[in-house]
């Protein structure tokens, strides 16, 4: 017998019968590194002697024939001339006509195998065909052709069926469109049901969307019919038809908006879904829907749909609505308020936890936050607390949504008691990784402990200090996080039970030194501003002067207070012509900065390092310069700084020197009880070594001038200043910045820092205290009696809640028309 | 005049203008009273500024602290008795409005039926101290006014809030 040899190297194993050319496998693939482990390929393989019919085992090509002993395989010594093939159990060695045998099955069964490939379907059962595959895991190329070609095989039959279809649907459509118009209601909804079978196929869903008349007649047939079958068949159409945009622009066109609007009052739920997702729809991709739908009163009916529904999808699909409707339109937000709202959304933030639904609502919420007529209705209804509970969601864009909504409700909201929880989140939110998340957090902080003792005490309980002081150690020089952060700071460490204890605490959490580095660049001046405040009132507590004065900020604060009344001279000299020029730098007004700064070295004065290193400063003349200030707060700060320095001997001397007693022997008339309390304090300090006689006429004259009787009711015209409380804003956050998609982002804060001074709050008695004139030799005591007098800077309210979305411009104090 | 110190004398052309108010009357025609029975009254147009306001803050951008026609309302006494946008207001029934608070000039103008005003309109020539009167202007009239020897003035607001 003749063996045929396989060659050693690899290579296309050939059938050669005689048909040529005809299944070839390609098994160039096969790892060949050495010819020991091609042959335990080719042993693994299990050949039976039958070639594989009734076992459906793959042959191998016909062409290969073996002997047998396929074990020596694995010895080493095989001779690579003759690769022996193991053709399985009992192999024998075939000859030559068998091997034709098998190749003529083959070739027979071929044809066999294709079209199992391709059309499996048609395979009669049982039906075994022998099979090619030599590996079970390398595929014959008719196996691996096989699913493509059935992917085409489909193609084909579609491409056929929808040459049907649109032939039917192009045939049929106008037959339809006459029976929709048809009197007789049974028609109409015969008609519609199957217009409703036709729109569910593509072809056919085409040729209907092409058709205006078909559309315009099954709105008309849907808006008209009595049977609600009919509308829903009708509304399962066009809801096929909005998944495309010809079927979007023929429903609108046709007058669909109006039809659908009216739909949403339909008691059976599949019109409802058919009609909303149908609206839903046109909304996102079909310009002039809005404005259609609001036309249409769609608003009104979404928000009652809110209230009578609980399928969360369903819900989630109207919210979105509402919110594309409501986006950067007033209006519309003005008829949701109207129409209850408010109400229906923060009762869904409450009960449901399907995160889409909550999601969208929390969108729809954060659009009507902004509006300062529903900003009021969301906090009534429980909004705070609302979207407080979802702030430890997993979805980051539920938090970040509500966080927004917070934040522009948030000075809405400083009355506002039950925010425990609220405030509880925001302090562990601080410590976010995510940057917005952390900005947001320090900007509702600071509104909400805006004024409101409670919130303020409770942020102290609950660990808050610690966490802003991190918070503005982590944040660096990024002024959108640090700023609110301070202002919070500020808020906390001032007029509630536990201020102390939070100034002693910035301290204690390693506060100090990041607080003096923000006053120096890059920070801007809204910021420089808001850590001036806070320092202020850090050195309230006197465990924080040391440390204050260690880390260097009273002569930063000089410098800046020297910079800041530089450039308000610079403005003066330029306007002194004309209307004075009010200078905002960064929003800021240089003023503001002149009072603050001179407010803080007023109370950092209280320490006697300190008033030596600011006597060193060389502050002393500025400061008298300031007593000539037209404004009442730099003169009411200018008169409390002397009056600290003045208690030492040099200090006083060093006023005196000045000539500091004339402005101050004016200022004992003005009408602020605060600046004239001091003034007469400085003037009672400087005189302790004059002679005797000087003393008392000084005595007579400041009591005369504090005692006058008009000097401590209000002044005539004081009602005329019509401050309210509310309208003395801070204005923190822009939230129409841009509404470009960051509706109610932070956007820069302009602040206009106004209100009452509350200056009524200086004690009548402070003066009385005064042993004018004593004969004891020693002045120092008597003025242990004005303790008060160091009251009048505490007094001053936080900065009040910010306005949103209004300009300083805006501002009715400065500025106002009224209509007669 | 570009600008006029409160207090400071004054001399120069004025518009006399005569202003009848008329009933405040509600959408269905029925005039609206005040809480203690009076009938009010309406003019039709809107005042700003005033000794006690910053006029550099007014969006118009006034250029002192005068009392100014801010707004004129369609269809009101004040369109038709020939009240322009932008005039300053100088006396009202014989009341000088240079010197006055916002409030006051509100109060002053609201308290009697009919107002007599003289009032400053850019574009009025100067009064000329010498010699002839404008010819071919005689709807103007001189206004000689001289500043009263007040020495209180409203107060300023406060502009600067302490922040603790």
């Amino acid at each position: 017998m003749s063996s045929y040899q396989m060659n050693a190297g690899s290579g296309p194993i050939r059938a050669m019968g005689p048909s040529g050319d005809a299944t070839y496998m390609d098994l160039s693939n096969m790892p060949v590194d050495n010819k020991q482990q091609q042959t335990m390929m080719w042993q693994q393989s299990q050949y039976m002697s039958d070639s594989g019919i009734h076992s459906g085992q793959t042959t191998q090509a016909p062409s290969i024939s073996s002997k047998s002993q396929g074990n020596e395989v694995d010895d080493g010594d095989m001779d690579p001339t003759k690769m022996m093939f193991d053709w399985g159990l009992g192999a024998d060695t075939y000859n030559q006509e068998q091997v034709d045998d098998i190749n003529q099955q083959l070739n027979q069964t071929r044809s066999q195998r294709v079209r199992a490939a391709m059309f499996p379907e048609t395979m009669p059962e049982g039906v075994q065909i022998p099979s090619t595959q030599i590996q079970p895991d390398q595929p014959t190329a008719v196996q691996r052709l096989s699913e493509p070609s059935q992917m085409l095989k489909h193609a084909v039959v579609n491409l056929i069926n929808y040459q049907d279809d649109a032939d039917l649907a192009t045939r049929a459509i106008p037959e339809l469109i006459k029976l929709l118009n048809d009197e007789d209601q049974v028609v109409v909804y015969q008609a519609a049901m199957m217009v409703h079978q036709l729109s569910k196929k593509e072809a056919s869903r085409h040729a209907i969307m092409n058709s205006p008349q078909m559309v315009t007649a099954l709105i008309r047939a849907m808006a008209n019919t009595e049977d609600i079958e009919t509308t829903r068949c009708a509304a399962g159409t066009l809801h096929n038809l909005s998944h495309h945009r010809q079927g979007l622009l023929a429903i609108f066109k046709s007058g669909g908006i109006p039809a659908l609007v009216k739909l949403l009052s339909s008691p059976l739920e599949s019109v409802l879904f058919y009609a909303i997702t149908t609206l839903h729809n046109l909304l996102l991709h079909q310009e002039g829907s809005k404005m259609a739908v609001r036309l249409a009163g769609g608003l009104q009916k979404m928000v009652a749909l809110l209230h009578h529904n609980n399928n969360v999808k369903f819900l989630a699909i109207t919210t979105d609505c509402l919110q594309i409707l409501a986006y950067g339109n007033q209006e519309s937000k003005l008829i949701i308020l109207a129409s209850g709202g408010p109400g229906e959304l923060v009762r869904i933030m409450k009960s449901y936890t399907y995160e889409k639904l909550l999601w969208t609502t929390s969108r729809v919420l954060k659009v009507l936050s902004v509006c300062p007529s529903n900003k009021p209705a969301i906090v009534e209804a429980g909004g705070m607390q609302a979207l407080a509970i979802h702030l430890g969601h997993q979805s980051q864009r539920l938090v970040q949504n509500c966080l927004w909504s917070l934040r522009n409700l948030s000075d809405a909201a400083t009355k506002m008691d039950q925010l425990d929880s609220l405030l509880h989140m925001l302090i562990q939110l601080l410590a976010s990784t995510d940057i917005n998340v952390v900005t947001c957090a320090a900007g509702i902080l600071s509104n909400l402990t805006c004024n409101n003792q409670r919130n303020k005490v409770m942020v102290c309980q609950l660990g808050g200090i610690e966490a802003l002081v991190r918070t503005i150690m982590q944040a660096g020089d990024r002024e959108d996080i640090t700023e609110p952060a301070v202002c919070a700071l500020r808020h906390l460490t001032s007029r509630h039970p536990e201020a102390e204890m939070a100034q002693n605490a910035v301290r204690v959490h390693y506060g100090l030194p990041v607080l003096v580095k923000l006053l120096h660049p890059p920070s801007r001046w809204p910021l420089i501003k808001a850590v001036v405040g806070l320092i202020r009132n850090l050195a309230l507590c006197p465990a924080n002067h040391a440390p204050l004065r260690e880390h260097g900020a009273l002569p930063r604060i000089v410098q800046l207070l020297i910079r800041a009344h530089q450039d308000t001279q610079r403005r003066a000299s330029i306007s002194s012509n004309g209307p004075p020029l009010t200078g905002y730098v960064d929003g800021v007004r240089m003023e503001e900065i002149v009072e603050g700064t001179v407010g803080t070295v007023h109370i950092l004065a209280r320490e006697a390092h300190n008033r030596a290193v600011i006597r060193g400063l060389n502050c002393i003349p500025l400061f008298v310069q300031l007593l000539y200030s037209p404004i009442e707060n730099i003169q009411r700060v200018a008169a409390g700084v002397l009056c600290e320095l003045a208690a030492d001997k040099e200090g006083a001397e060093m006023i005196e020197q000045e000539g500091a007693t004339a402005p101050l022997t004016e200022l004992l008339h003005s009408r602020n009880e605060g600046v004239a309390t001091y003034a007469a304090a400085v003037l009672f300090r400087m005189s302790e070594d004059k002679p005797q006689d000087y003393k008392k006429r000084l005595s007579l004259e400041l009591t005369s001038s504090l005692y006058r009787g008009d000097n401590w009711t209000d002044p005539p015209g004081f009602e005329d200043m019509s401050m309210p409380l509310e309208d003395s804003r801070d204005h923190m956050y822009n939230p129409q910045a841009s509404q470009g998609g960051m509706y109610g982002h932070g956007g820069p804060h302009s602040d206009m820092g106004r209100g009452p001074t509350g200056y009524e709050q200086v004690p009548i008695d402070s003066m009385q205290g005064l042993d004018i004139g004593s004969q004891h030799g020693s002045a120092y005591s008597p003025m242990e009696n004005l303790p008060d007098l160091a009251n009048p800077g505490e007094i001053n309210f936080d900065n009040l809640d910010p306005a949103l979305g209004t300009h300083p411009d805006d501002n009715p104090n400065l500025w106002y028309d009224t209509d007669v | 005049m570009a600008g006029h110190t409160a207090g400071e004398p004054l001399e120069c052309y004025s518009i006399p203008i005569v202003l009848e108010k008329e009933q405040d009357i509600d959408q269905q025609g029925n005039p609206i009273r005040d809480p203690d029975g009076k009938p009010r009254y309406r003019c039709g147009f809107r005042i700003g500024g005033g000794i006690d306001q910053d006029p550099s803050q007014s969006p118009q951008g006034y250029p002192d602290k005068g009392v100014y026609v801010t707004y004129i309302h369609d269809n009101s006494p004040a369109s038709r008795c020939g009240l322009q946008l932008h005039d300053k207001i100088l006396q009202v029934n014989g009341k000088d409005f240079t010197l006055v608070t916002h409030k006051q000039a509100v109060e002053s103008i609201r308290k009697k039926p009919v107002l007599r005003m003289l009032v400053y309109r850019k574009g009025v020539p100067p009064l000329q101290k010498q010699g002839n009167p404008m010819v071919g202007h005689t709807q103007f009239q001189a206004y000689p006014h001289h500043a009263p020897s007040q020495q209180h003035y409203a107060p300023q607001h406060h502009q600067y809030q302490p922040q603790y």
